[in-house]
């Protein structure tokens, strides 16, 4: 079954499933564990956990920098209040809708982007980022403007489930999440996955052997932006109500701290970045740190997270795990970026 | 090839459960809730606690801010009302029917993001128990909770928002203070009145801010013989308002009606300097007394007007103990006064609402804020403006058109008083 993998890698990788199986179990059980507010948080961390893994997609995988990947969030979120709230679509129909849409706005900035590398893509995406707010203004008879748009409609959940709309929104987010983990996980062993991360390591040879990088790279980019649609599906499921001060650089700019203190190569990263999002800001309110402090928090974590652990907490738990279980021997380590920005090499 | 094969294996079973899962719900519209009859909130679909008089010495009421981020000075309005909350436990709490409540505000952040007021707005009244939502910032924001709010049947009392959107007798538990539309009726009947055969050019912001002023100008002055002879918009997000201040300027009208926010009223009135254009100039409370001063523009200002209604001139107002009081309060904690003047009196109004609740519910709340007596004690308004009672209609019912006085950097009361929009 497993012809050719080492018996403790085979090993590691059934404790990694069943973790994760166990995770998936606990987490569709909070509905009836949590009271409405902690669920409601609960359910923020799971789409911004999504959000983090498109850019750990672009990013972690393929080495291509975002600073404005709150926009592909926005376009989903929003696409999805219009289309369900004015044009009477379904929830699923819209969500798809959403993700499409987002994954051709991914194809339009990917375009320009394949002449720059690095930082360069860093500054367009940032562009993108930042007009996008900027946008929903400009079609404010779609949008609602800077006034925001709320979603007039709920998806009730059938009865023999026994969930109330809250709850229903926030499991369907948890399987939506679960699924694109998977699809990840999954492209990450894949031919396309190896296309994509021969690219992040050096394009130059990559292309060398053959590697169509253009359509590669506006790929991922499309499969990312996708999936930062989908988590701006789940925004306007939970919360009914977009506006463009919540897609803006800031945005933008904390999925990408996400990132970085997950992993930007592991997609339990992801999942971590979420949570780092979600629950960082409270905590440090809770120990008494004003809120104006939060984005210094944040700096001086990316700060330390870049210096002691590059690869995010899921490198540094890979790294203090292989040191404990010294007698397993280690498995053949590929070369990954640690930020992907290390791994370029700037404008050429 | 066969790595693959399993990759489709694990995937497509997955995905067929959760797109069957995601399928079996329905999409549903949602529909009105609270209608009321006869000045009474129909409380069938509210929470228990909704009906529940507070028997404890403590009130908890919560608010949300930007005390943090881009628009974090915004939050001195925030600041303002944790200040006056201090004031009224230091004097022994509120004087409520229910007797004296002392009260306990939850302040949370919300960097101006509409996503993390909801996110506040679920913990203030799921974690925290609040009997009501007071004072937050910004139109966008209090929309954001505004169906939330009133299907669990907690108050959002008086926002500092002013789109008339908001105000419907299907929202019963969001009440506001006032709205740009009325402010826009009070600048063209003041227009009628002085003005009666003027030209006016416009320059208009284009989002609920400015449109809905705009719109209560016009529908003011129609019928009249004024004229709008010139009307500009920008984008909240446009650089400046240079080629729309220049379609104006040639216009030559009689009175210029400049709804431009904050910057870019300040930039307005900047660009006028150069020309040779000096109409009269009237502007709502979206172009505040900093806005106008930082334009350094004298000579164009000399004749420019505000909707106003708290006592915000030290000039007309400095021995007032409404006045005194504010400004002890907010220099105090080191809160600017000219950014604290409207957090500060729409938690008057707040207070005002709770004092008057009867029983001392978040229901009883709700129905007080729409149905306040003429003489509630409002000390921080303007002399003169009417309170307004009813659903669907704001809590101010006149406006006062303050002139503005370079020399003293402030807009002053000109003793005509108020103009009545209701």
């Amino acid at each position: 079954m497993n012809a050719g993998v080492p018996p403790g890698r085979t090993g590691t990788r059934a404790v990694n499933w069943s973790a994760a199986v166990v995770v998936l179990v606990l987490a569709l059980a909070l509905p009836a564990l949590l009271p409405a507010f902690e669920l409601s948080q609960a359910g923020s961390a799971v789409y911004l956990a999504l959000a983090v893994l498109s850019m750990n997609l672009l990013t972690g995988l393929n080495g291509q920098l975002s600073l404005g990947h709150g926009a592909f969030v926005g376009i989903g979120a929003y696409t999805v209040t219009i289309l369900v709230s004015d044009h009477g679509w379904s929830y699923p129909t819209a969500f798809v809708a959403g993700a499409l849409l987002a994954s051709a706005a991914g194809v339009v900035v990917a375009l320009p982007a394949l002449r720059l590398r690095g930082l360069y893509v860093a500054l367009t995406t940032f562009g993108i980022g930042l007009v996008f707010p900027t946008l929903i203004q400009r079609f404010s008879s779609w949008t609602g403007g800077t006034g925001g748009k709320p979603v007039t409609a709920v998806y009730v959940p059938p009865s023999w489930l026994g969930l109330d709309i809250a709850q229903y929104a926030y499991v369907l987010s948890v399987l939506v999440l679960a699924v694109c983990l998977l699809v990840v996980h999954r492209v990450k062993g894949s031919r396309a996955g190896r296309l994509m991360q021969a690219i992040r390591d050096n394009d130059l040879v990559a292309e060398g052997f053959g590697v169509v990088v253009p359509r590669v790279k506006v790929a991922t980019f499309a499969l990312s932006a996708a999936l930062a649609g989908l988590a701006g599906g789940l925004f306007a499921l939970q919360h009914r109500f977009v506006s463009p001060g919540d897609f803006g650089l800031t945005m933008s700019i904390q999925l990408f701290v996400g990132m970085a203190i997950g992993g930007s190569v592991s997609v339990a990263g992801a999942v971590l970045g979420g949570m780092f999002l979600e629950y960082v800001p409270e905590v440090t309110e809770r120990v008494g740190v004003p809120a104006l402090y939060t984005p210094v928090i944040y700096g001086l974590v990316l700060a330390l997270i870049v210096i002691f652990a590059p690869q995010g907490v899921v490198g540094l738990w890979h790294r203090l795990f292989r040191r404990r279980a010294a007698e397993v021997p280690a498995e053949p380590r590929p070369r990954t970026p640690e930020l992907a920005v290390s791994t370029e090499k700037g404008a050429e | 090839m066969k790595r693959n094969g399993r990759t489709l294996a694990t995937t497509v079973p997955a995905l067929g459960l959760v797109l069957s899962l995601t399928a079996c719900g329905t999409t549903v519209s949602l529909s009105s809730t609270s209608v009321t009859g006869s000045g009474k909130i129909d409380t069938g679909a509210c929470p228990a606690t909704a009906t529940t008089a507070v028997t404890a010495d403590t009130l908890v009421l919560g608010t949300s801010g930007p005390l943090s981020g881009t628009y974090a000075a915004v939050g001195a309005t925030t600041r303002a009302i944790q200040a006056y909350v201090d004031v009224i436990n230091e004097q022994g709490g509120l004087r409520t029917k229910s007797g004296t409540k002392k009260l306990r505000m939850v302040t949370l952040d919300d960097q101006y993001e509409a996503g993390q007021v909801q996110k506040n707005v679920h913990e203030l009244v799921e974690k925290h128990g609040v009997s009501a939502v007071v004072g937050l910032v910004g139109t966008a924001n209090a929309k954001a909770v505004q169906p939330y709010l009133n299907q669990q049947c907690v108050p959002e009392l008086f926002p500092l928002a002013g789109s008339a959107s908001m105000l419907s007798k299907r929202a019963p538990f969001t009440s506001m203070t006032s709205t740009y539309v009325d402010q826009g009726k009070a600048i063209g009947e003041f227009i009628k009145r002085h003005h009666p055969h003027a030209t006016v050019a416009a320059l208009v912001q284009n989002d609920d801010t400015g449109n809905d002023a705009m719109l209560g100008v016009e529908e003011a002055l129609r019928g009249s013989d004024i004229r709008v002879v010139a009307k500009e918009s920008y984008e909240p997000t446009d650089a400046d308002v240079n080629s729309q201040l220049t379609t104006l300027a040639a216009s030559h009208a009689d009175v210029f009606v400049d709804l431009a926010l904050s910057v870019k009223c300040t930039q307005s009135l900047s660009l006028l300097k150069p020309s040779s254009w000096r109409p009269a100039i009237l502007t709502d409370s979206a172009c505040s007394a900093g806005a106008v001063a930082a334009a350094a523009a004298d000579d164009v200002t000399r004749s420019l007007y505000r909707t106003n209604v708290a006592k915000a001139s030290s000039l007309a107002y400095g021995g007032d103990p409404d006045f005194q009081l504010f400004h002890r309060a907010l220099e105090s904690r080191g809160v600017n006064p000219g950014d604290g003047e409207l957090g500060w009196l729409n938690f008057q109004f707040a207070l005002a609402a709770i004092a008057n609740a009867d029983p001392l519910s978040p229901v009883g709340i709700a129905e007080s804020a729409f149905s306040l007596p003429e003489d509630a004690p409002i000390g921080f308004l303007e002399p003169g403006i009417k309170l307004s009672s009813g659903l669907g209609t704001a809590a101010i019912g006149g406006y006062s058109l303050d002139k503005w006085d370079p020399a003293h950097r402030q807009f002053v009361p000109t003793g005509e008083g108020p103009v009545p929009v209701s």
